[in-house]
């Protein structure tokens, strides 16, 4: 009896998830008869349409947390509790970890510095500006306050997790960008998988190379990321594609060691643009005129507010967007996006 | 690793990592572009898509950020399974798109830049469909439907798997392979 082609596409399948991945044999599989490769189509779209609706398969939890009690106290319990504008504000919430935690290290980067750090054998973490990071010595849990961009040696002895705002995010060997400020969680992943924990919920959501996880308020939704605009302030500029304002604010607060602070409706804005790394007013005044927002300013914290009630989504229609955004747009006509980004090259898209 | 007639003449020469120093993803992928270009023929049953795939392929490639790649091979090998898969789902999502949404892109105003939510438009297609995925999932067979659990729903890592189950990594992906098969049956049913 021949086994059948769907429990050996199968396997194929999921051996490709190791790196001792037998690709001739795979290739030689597929040649072997045209069945094979319809059998194989038909596992990998449903291996994919799983992933898309693993939030909704919510299974009984069985996860458990790790140890928290080693590391920071700013490093505990920081989430979404904490989630107001002025969670925003750099260096807010930080307090210095007790002296009876000597196992935990901790890194921070500057203002308008990023810093890359090695966290143990085969973990590197580049810390976005303004960003800190907590990394038990034991290895395995990590601890992060703001942005960074992970590359994790597969090493199936072992597993990842970083934890922000709340959220976990569990690698098994992989390169991944995490944005967490307000509450909001974007995860993008360029190698690899990574599962992602919301805030109190014990169901996670695989997240794929080519994705991006935007999570907020319980929920989370995946969209495809250009996986070279991944993280992409390590190149020295912000690029965003329908990122949520508040992410945006907080890479400014961050960027320039002063607060920015966005709230209401206005904070979950899409935004799509390209931000030269400057001081706030300068990198404040490019976010105000794409978008349309006003910036008040009590001195210390500036303020995004959106004067016009808007309910228009921020367009990237927008003079000197660049060819960053043109991009974008043709990478996602295929999605079917109806215009996209027009005008000349202003100053700030020149980087 | 499957077990067939086909998979079994692995040359471990070649199947080893190729180690690939920081800018070597583009000389690495200039070595194997001809087992890379048979491979994505195998995998479409197209030569003119493989073509055209193997230049997206070369243009990830040259993009990529530059940095260490562990086992370059694999990495070229996922890439290129990455880029199939897209295109696959995005002409699954065409000709749903092409029965369900003309009325939809209709009102959309010219020069707008709407987001037409693909991913939305997924989800509510694949909400109609979740309750059954569910069901088919709740009545795999036993073994096969704790490892899958475990697994997919989860997210545990196959040794993890295996741990908790008390069988071998392989025990484990034969448990999976069996429950996709099952799934895909009876949900095509």
């Amino acid at each position: 009896m021949s086994e059948d082609i769907h429990e050996v596409a199968a396997r194929w399948h999921t051996a490709q998830l190791h790196d001792d991945m037998d690709w001739e044999g795979f290739t030689a599989w597929l040649e072997a008869d045209p069945r094979h490769r319809d059998a194989y189509d038909a596992i990998a779209l449903l291996d994919a349409q799983i992933d898309d609706v693993l939030p909704h398969l919510a299974p009984p939890a069985e996860i458990t947390a790790p140890p928290a009690h080693r590391l920071p106290r700013w490093a505990i319990g920081s989430g979404i509790a904490a989630a107001a504008a002025v969670a925003l504000a750099v260096g807010i919430g930080f307090q210095p970890h007790p002296p009876e935690a000597p196992s935990v290290r901790e890194f921070a980067s500057a203002a308008g510095a990023t810093r890359t750090v090695q966290l143990g054998d085969g973990v590197t973490a580049t810390l976005g500006a303004g960003s800190r990071l907590a990394a038990a010595t034991t290895g395995g849990s990590v601890q992060l306050r703001g942005s960074a961009f992970f590359s994790i040696r597969h090493d199936p002895a072992r597993s990842v997790t970083v934890e922000v705002d709340g959220y976990r995010i569990r690698d098994v060997g992989t390169r991944f960008a995490i944005n967490a400020a307000d509450g909001v969680l974007s995860l993008s992943v360029e190698e690899g998988k990574v599962a992602l924990q919301l805030p109190g919920q014990s169901t996670e959501t695989i997240v794929s190379a080519g994705q991006e996880a935007l999570a907020r308020a319980g929920a989370v939704t995946l969209r495809p990321v250009r996986v070279t605009s991944i993280a992409s302030w390590r190149q020295g500029r912000f690029v965003y594609d329908q990122a949520p304002l508040a992410l945006v604010a907080a890479d400014i607060a961050r960027y320039t060691g002063q607060p920015v602070a966005i709230a209401g409706p206005a904070a979950s804005r899409p935004f799509s643009g390209v931000l030269a790394p400057g001081d706030r007013q300068a990198m404040v005044s490019t976010l105000t005129q794409l978008t349309g927002l006003h910036a008040d300013s009590d001195g210390q914290t500036v303020r995004l507010v959106d004067r016009t009630g808007g309910q228009r989504p921020v367009a990237c229609a927008c003079p000197g967007a660049g060819r960053t955004l043109r991009d974008l747009a043709a990478r996602r006509e295929s999605g079917g996006y109806a215009g996209g980004a027009g005008g000349a090259d202003g100053d700030f898209a020149r980087l | 690793m499957p077990d067939t007639g086909t998979s079994g003449r692995r040359q471990p020469g070649r199947s080893r990592p190729i180690p690939s120093p920081a800018s070597g993803l583009t000389q690495l992928y200039q070595e194997l572009r001809g087992e890379l270009l048979r491979f994505l023929i195998a995998r479409t049953g197209n030569p003119a898509e493989a073509e055209d795939l193997l230049q997206e392929l070369w243009l990830r490639v040259r993009d990529a950020a530059p940095g260490p790649v562990a086992n370059g091979r694999a990495y070229l090998y996922r890439a290129a399974q990455n880029l199939v898969l897209d295109r696959l789902r995005e002409a699954r999502r065409r000709e749903a798109r092409d029965r369900d949404w003309s009325d939809i892109q209709a009102e959309t105003v010219p020069g707008d830049r709407v987001d037409p939510q693909p991913q939305a438009l997924d989800t509510l297609i694949a909400r109609e469909d979740v309750e059954a995925l569910r069901a088919a999932i709740a009545h795999l067979p036993e073994g096969a439907g704790r490892a899958f659990r475990l697994h997919k729903l989860e997210g545990l890592p196959h040794a993890e798997v295996a741990a908790r189950l008390g069988i071998s990594r392989s025990g484990v992906e034969k448990h999976i392979a069996v429950a996709m098969a099952h799934l895909r049956r009876t949900l095509d049913n």
